[in-house]
């Protein structure tokens, strides 16, 4: 099969469940319930995306993931600036591997 | 109060862009050295528009594996974001013919910064920071293509921290709002590491599994307060 075949239908499964839950949503009529389970999602989200990857963030290297999750932890608590703490994150990152961990 | 508009959003995307941009390159030069054409690469990044699946799917269009296979595992892999796009619809009610250019930019970062803005949420604002995070995406990927390896690999290796450095940075200040975020977090996370430990499900499954797990836990610790 040609590859743009393969992409677009991978395209598809990936857009039907960003689009289907915006046009079954009416936010006038979820139950109090779900709409709290609704509000959790971004936190577990997060934190379903950010724990694994600190020993696997940069690849191959366990310490120095962990040391720049951790970085990123202290920088994020002491300012509230996302590019700052992402660009700060890097550099100590770069440090790390600088420094042969 | 105004609501955030389509600057708000631009700029509230850039964190995404800067994450974005290195993981793009990345992309674009995997798929060089995979042999796989610029117009078919531009697509990937174009039409799918979903990080992790489209390496998986770079991967296994180079080891030959059948369509089907690889049509079902993107799909696994990006089935968290039927939970996002649901969580960001309980917070908006968006005008029926902006919703499909909204949903199409539903990532696990977009997703993120959008569901940490105080204001009330509006189209422009989801199209801004859409616009930000997808040209991010595009334009890395051709950077990555057609300049290849132009970043020294100890700044490749150090800017692969961006993504979760970005995660971070969002959660952290829910966190220090309210402790019940942490703890859903927190949740999430070992779900999340224990799952892909095991291996029992596949990293789609184990996301999946992980945010409906935490989501629900949050609900009997939380439901009194």
């Amino acid at each position: 099969m040609e590859i743009i075949s393969i992409i677009v239908l991978m395209g598809v499964v990936t857009y039907l469940p960003r689009l289907v839950p915006m046009y079954l949503i009416d936010v006038e009529k979820i139950p109090g319930r779900l709409k709290l389970f609704l509000s959790f999602i971004p936190y577990a989200a997060l934190g379903a995306l950010i724990l694994p990857g600190s020993i696997s963030a940069v690849s191959g290297k366990p310490v120095v993931s962990a040391l720049g999750i951790a970085s990123a932890v202290i920088i994020a608590w002491f300012n509230s600036n996302i590019i700052i703490t992402v660009l700060l994150t890097v550099l100590a990152t770069f440090l790390f591997i600088s420094a042969g961990l | 109060m105004k609501k955030p508009g389509l600057i708000n959003g631009i700029y509230a995307g850039i964190p995404v862009f800067i994450g974005y941009f290195p993981i793009a390159v990345t992309f674009g030069l995997l798929a060089v050295s995979v042999n796989i054409s610029l117009v078919d690469t531009f697509g990937f990044s174009v039409i799918v528009f979903a990080g992790a699946s489209q390496f998986v799917g770079l991967n296994m269009i180079n080891a030959g594996i059948g369509t089907g296979e690889i049509v079902l595992t993107t799909f696994l892999l990006n089935f968290r974001h039927f939970l996002m796009s649901a969580s960001i619809s309980s917070r908006a009610s968006f005008k029926k013919g902006y919703i499909p250019f909204i949903a199409f930019g539903i990532t696990d970062e977009t997703f993120s910064v959008a569901s940490m803005e105080k204001n009330d949420l509006s189209e422009k604002y989801m199209l801004g920071l859409n616009f930000t995070a997808y040209t991010g995406w595009i334009t890395g990927t051709v950077a990555g293509f057609v300049a290849g390896d132009f970043l020294p690999p100890v700044i490749q290796e150090s800017i692969s921290i961006c993504l979760y450095a970005m995660f971070v940075a969002i959660l952290i200040p829910a966190v220090r709002k309210s402790y019940r975020a942490g703890i859903i977090a927190l949740i999430a996370g070992l779900c999340n590491s224990a799952l892909g430990y095991f291996d029992m499900f596949g990293s789609g499954w184990n996301i999946i599994l992980s945010i409906l797990a935490a989501s629900a836990a949050g609900i009997f610790l939380f439901r009194e307060e």
